[in-house]
């Protein structure tokens, strides 16, 4: 039996459902679009993992089933990223949004990368998620979901090797948003 | 097995560290227990942490409750007392 979402109606186009954890990287062009992107993926279990700060700032998100969320701390505390890992191999998948708009301007936040460490540990493949409000009213999104990106595994574990990474994961955004 | 490390002896091993995680970041750069993690090391929210799993990998301990962590010293105070544990 279907249960209600509380944010109906939003199309994924090009989702794979073979019930392998993935980390799903999506844009949001309103602040809404987060608890839309995860009740739309939320069949598949999904964790929400995101920012401390945002948690705490964003009312929407106080709606949320705690314990789909892992909020991230700043600073060396890895706890966020032990959760996200156990949860990975667990079975569940993730949902990012790397580019907090509140931070949009910031050169080096703006796009964090840190997903890249995630899947390079997990061994969970990348899914950019492209999101496009179609409605207003109920905000309903039209998702289109990328291919499947696993980060080079090979290369040295550095900070400019997830910076490149998660590049080559924010082009693929970009080309699905012009697609 | 265990020895006593000093502060010195782990600067220098979290140089040797920080050097494999980002190799611009320790670059001319020498560092002191006073040093912060983020102007100091010259790390962003990526390097940080990328540096903190190196470290935990390196040292075998989680930085779990490590909320006040904010310069080179809070952290080798940090991993000595997870050491002790």
């Amino acid at each position: 039996m279907r249960k209600k979402s509380r944010c109906p109606c939003s199309i994924f186009d090009g989702m794979i459902s073979d019930g392998k954890p993935r980390i799903y990287i999506a844009n949001h062009t309103s602040s809404r679009d987060v608890a839309a992107v995860l009740s739309a993926l939320n069949k598949g279990g999904t964790c929400l993992l995101i920012s401390e700060k945002r948690c705490a700032e964003d009312q929407r998100l106080r709606y949320i089933n705690k314990k789909r969320v892992i909020t991230a701390a700043g600073g060396v505390n890895t706890k966020w990223l032990h959760d996200a890992l156990k949860r990975l191999k667990g079975g569940e998948s993730l949902l990012i949004f790397p580019d907090d708009e509140r931070r949009a301007n910031d050169a080096d936040d703006g796009f964090n990368p840190a997903f890249v460490l995630l899947s390079l540990l997990s061994g969970a493949e990348i899914v950019p998620l492209y999101s496009r409000p179609r409605q207003t009213v109920f905000h309903c999104l039209n998702i289109k979901a990328g291919e499947p990106i696993l980060p080079d595994s090979t290369a040295a574990l550095t900070a400019d090797m997830l910076k490149k990474e998660g590049e080559r994961v924010r082009s693929a955004l970009s080309a699905l948003a012009e697609a | 097995m265990c020895k006593q490390t000093t502060a010195p002896d782990m600067i220098s091993e979290l140089t040797v560290i920080l050097k494999s995680v980002s190799p611009a970041s320790a670059q001319n750069r020498v560092f002191t227990e006073k040093s912060s993690l983020k102007d100091g090391l010259g790390l962003d929210v990526t390097g940080l942490i990328l540096f903190a799993v190196a470290v935990e990998d390196n040292y075998d301990i989680r930085f779990n409750d490590a909320d006040n962590i904010e310069t080179v010293g809070d952290m080798i105070e940090y991993i000595l007392t997870e050491k002790g544990r």
